[in-house]
């Protein structure tokens, strides 16, 4: 039974057709009918990565918070592009649309830069 | 716009909270006024929902109903398997949630719901009275679908380990002490449960624990699909550095279609049957279990009498009561997988919502991502992104990326490097 | 005021309790390497293989290096630094500090240790010219309003004699090209990197300069002081 498993698993591997592989983009000019999504709201998916409100500062990922609004939107423009390749964010960038990509860089760009370990939440903490 | 009299108050903040207050807190936190938020459950998305409720109102009431007082983070946690990662450092407690974002937090469980009276019931805390309610329960495991295990079992001998915790450590140990060349058989679900490659990433960890501790042992995948998210990744680690597809592999992968469906499990003899009747005894069995919604979104009709909660993808509010929210595993999000990265996005248009709400505008428009870097090894990281939309209120997936280079060492290298980073960082999104 | 002292300590303790949480989860920095002797260095300075622009170009492009450091390494944001123009020693002595692990500040590092593991010393040799090849990228990021003042050319300049800090420009150039030895160039420089690097050499967290040549100077300047070379530094220009 061993055997047969073994001989069953390469054949598998071989012809198996992959669950959930990448698929193709819808251009986001298909949703160009819904209400736009505000710069935070869209912003605020990447802090996972980029810190809270972009403003991680010791991990490998860069910080964002405080960019400067036209270098966000040359780098997110040639990530989108694929003028500049990356690890993740070309497949990223793709999906949005000019506009949104500049109300992102607005909201990043009115973020402090500094780390968010030292914010005062209760205080401060600039968020629009 | 809530009942709270002042002794109701003292009940839940305490006397000394509110006199001398969590520090820095807006003195409107303990004004009547202030509303009342209460979110069930103390993961990512309650955490979530917790920590960006608060950055974006400093005014708003926010209590956290949670019955434990640590959270030992899931994402990340299969690493304890191939010890590259302590359970310390998975670790996180709800005290920076209380002092730095002043959130009341009740160690408590929440059983019911009183949607009339919108008020929470907990089990030794009273009745928790809420303007909105957020709840993220998390999914529930539906052990009886394989005949013969169970939720005793899972909690016992049969460590499934599909939360973080004392499972994980348990299911360790049993490979620790399984006997030199012993079988690991690993039952893998069908769609949808949380996190796809899990249980991949799980074999490739003990795989590696095991080529340093246990080189000849084994493992064997019995899948209830015929396929899973990065696979051609796995597959093509395994071939590299585990002998897969030879007769020394140490990983064999059962898909559905060969059989791989696991039916019942013979504890006496620690055995898995298929559904072809195969029979596959092992020294350590880890059957990760189907998914449902957690118990409390069905005892409390949130669930409608279904598997999954459904919402409103707009603002993911519940079909049973415009002021409930629930959020992630335990709703019916699809065309989403289910994760923990999700299970936070969603969070974070719940609060604005809710916030929008109360400062009497319109919800937003909502965008949902999950992106994920995902490890074979220690050298060899993957990268998957998804991106949602609601259109017509309806959930669509816009885009969905695997990463595909398999033959840059160097790429595989890097990928994996941020995925660590990028679990810290995520870790630190939520409870920091 | 009884209640700024309460919150200052809590925020402390806050930061304290986080950090030693994720620093126990670095398997780079716990990884103990030992610092650089003169005579290793000069050796290894000695030895240094000839690099080539055209295989250090045909490198960066294929290991992704402008993905973090910008075509020809020329950064535009102040996540990592530009590396155009940079004295190639020093850009070859960051590999090879990456590369055993002795460079580690905190996980921002652990993407470039990861990846030097898979360079030889012939092509850390090519990126390093190929990158000395391309010009300075002055004048990128003028800060809004400059802290730098007399007192801070003067200590350029100068030094301070009373805390034995030799002048920055008597190994860092007069312009701030570097050049001297295995010193790097600071015109240009991202001022949130000048400050993330003097603060790390000033806490022992960086420890990869020969002989703490750098940490020496470091240690007796004040934030104040340290801003205020960043500034000067980032604008400085030929």
């Amino acid at each position: 039974m061993k055997k047969l498993l073994i001989t069953s698993v390469l054949a598998s591997a071989l012809v198996s057709v992959q669950a959930n592989a990448s698929g193709a983009m819808i251009p986001v000019e298909k949703f160009a009918g819904e209400p736009p999504i505000s710069g935070k709201i869209l912003g605020d998916n990447c802090s996972a990565c980029h810190g809270t409100m972009g403003r991680i500062y010791d991990e490998s990922m860069p910080p964002i918070a405080g960019i400067p609004r036209d270098v966000f939107i040359k780098l997110m423009t040639d990530f989108k592009n694929e003028v500049r390749p990356s690890i993740i964010m070309n497949h990223v960038a793709k999906v949005f649309s000019d506009a949104e990509i500049e109300r992102m860089a607005d909201y990043f760009a009115a973020q402090t830069d500094a780390p968010w370990s030292e914010e005062n939440v209760l205080k401060g903490g600039k968020y629009e | 716009m809530n009942n709270l009299s002042r002794r109701e108050l003292i009940k839940q903040f305490g006397a000394a909270g509110l006199s001398t207050g969590l520090f820095g807190a807006s003195s409107k936190v303990w004004a009547k006024e202030a509303p009342h938020v209460v979110i069930v459950g103390g993961g990512i998305g309650g955490a979530s929902a917790a920590k960006y409720l608060r950055i974006i109102d400093k005014n708003v009431k926010i209590t956290l109903i949670e019955p434990n007082k640590e959270y030992i983070f899931c994402p990340g946690s299969n690493e304890i398997l191939n010890e590259t990662v302590t359970m310390e450092e998975l670790t996180v407690n709800y005290e920076t949630l209380k002092n730095r974002y002043a959130v009341n937090v009740i160690t408590d469980w929440a059983d019911d719901i009183d949607y009339a009276g919108k008020k929470v019931k907990t089990r030794q805390s009273g009745a928790i009275a809420y303007d909105k309610l957020i709840v993220s329960p998390g999914p529930d495991y539906n052990c009886a679908a394989i005949e013969g295990y169970s939720k005793a079992l899972a909690a016992g001998d049969f460590p499934h380990a599909w939360k973080a915790g004392a499972q994980t450590t348990k299911l360790f140990n049993q490979m620790k002490s399984m006997p030199q060349g012993g079988t690991i058989a690993i039952s893998s679900p069908p769609m949808p449960y949380r996190c796809p490659p899990a249980p991949y990433e799980r074999a490739s960890f003990m795989a590696e624990w095991l080529a340093h501790h246990n080189p000849t042992a084994k493992i064997i995948i019995l899948d209830s699909k015929d396929g899973f998210t990065f696979q051609k990744h796995y597959l093509d680690y395994w071939t590299k550095v585990r002998g897969f597809g030879t007769e020394n592999a140490m990983i064999e992968w059962v898909p559905k279609k060969d059989g791989g469906e696991v039916k019942r499990l013979d504890t006496a003899n620690k055995t898995l049957i298929t559904a072809n009747g195969d029979r596959i005894k092992a020294d350590v069995i880890n059957i990760i279990p189907n998914h449902t919604a957690a118990q409390f979104a069905k005892d409390t009709g949130l669930s409608q009498g279904q598997d999954w909660v459904s919402i409103d993808p707009m603002t993911y509010q519940s079909k049973v009561d415009k002021d409930v929210y629930v959020v992630g595993d335990a709703t019916e999000s699809s065309p989403m997988v289910k994760t923990g990265y999700l299970a936070s996005n969603h969070a974070k248009v719940v609060v604005q919502a809710i916030v929008d709400e109360f400062n009497g505008k319109a919800p937003g428009q909502p965008f949902y991502t999950n992106n994920c870097v995902a490890l074979a090894g220690d050298d060899y990281g993957m990268t998957i992104t998804d991106t949602f939309r609601v259109q017509n209120g309806k959930i669509v997936k816009q885009y969905g990326h695997q990463s595909t280079e398999l033959e840059n060492e160097s790429l595989h290298y890097v990928r994996a490097s941020l995925a660590k980073n990028w679990q810290r960082a995520f870790r630190r999104d939520i409870f920091a | 005021m009884k209640l700024t002292k309460l919150t200052v300590s809590l925020g402390i303790t806050l930061t304290l309790a986080f950090t030693a949480n994720t620093v126990m989860a670095s398997s780079h920095g716990s990884k103990v390497v030992d610092p650089w002797t003169t005579a290793e260095w000069l050796e290894t300075k000695r030895d240094m293989p000839e690099g080539d622009v055209i295989r250090g170009e045909k490198l960066a492009n294929e290991g992704y290096c402008y993905s973090c450091h910008g075509v020809q390494g020329v950064n535009p944001t102040q996540a990592t630094p530009s590396l155009a123009g940079q004295n190639p020693l020093y850009t070859y002595k960051m590999l090879l500090d990456y590369k055993s692990g002795l460079f580690h500040i905190d996980h921002k590092s652990d993407v470039m240790i990861d990846l030097m593991s898979t360079y030889n010393k012939q092509q850390m040799a090519d990126l390093a010219v190929y990158y000395a090849a391309q010009e300075l990228p002055y004048l990128q990021y003028a800060p809004q309003a400059s802290t730098s003042s007399d007192a801070t050319s003067k200590v350029v300049r100068k030094g301070d004699v009373s805390r034995l800090i030799v002048p920055c420009a008597s190994c860092h150039g007069a312009h701030g090209e570097g050049g001297m030895n295995e010193t790097p160039a600071l015109a240009g420089m991202s001022p949130r990197m000048f400050i993330r690097h003097m603060k790390a050499y000033r806490s022992g967290d960086r420890t990869n300069d020969v002989n703490s040549g750098m940490a020496q100077f470091a240690t007796n300047l004040t934030d104040d002081e340290i801003a205020a070379l960043a500034d000067y530094y980032a604008t400085l220009t030929k």
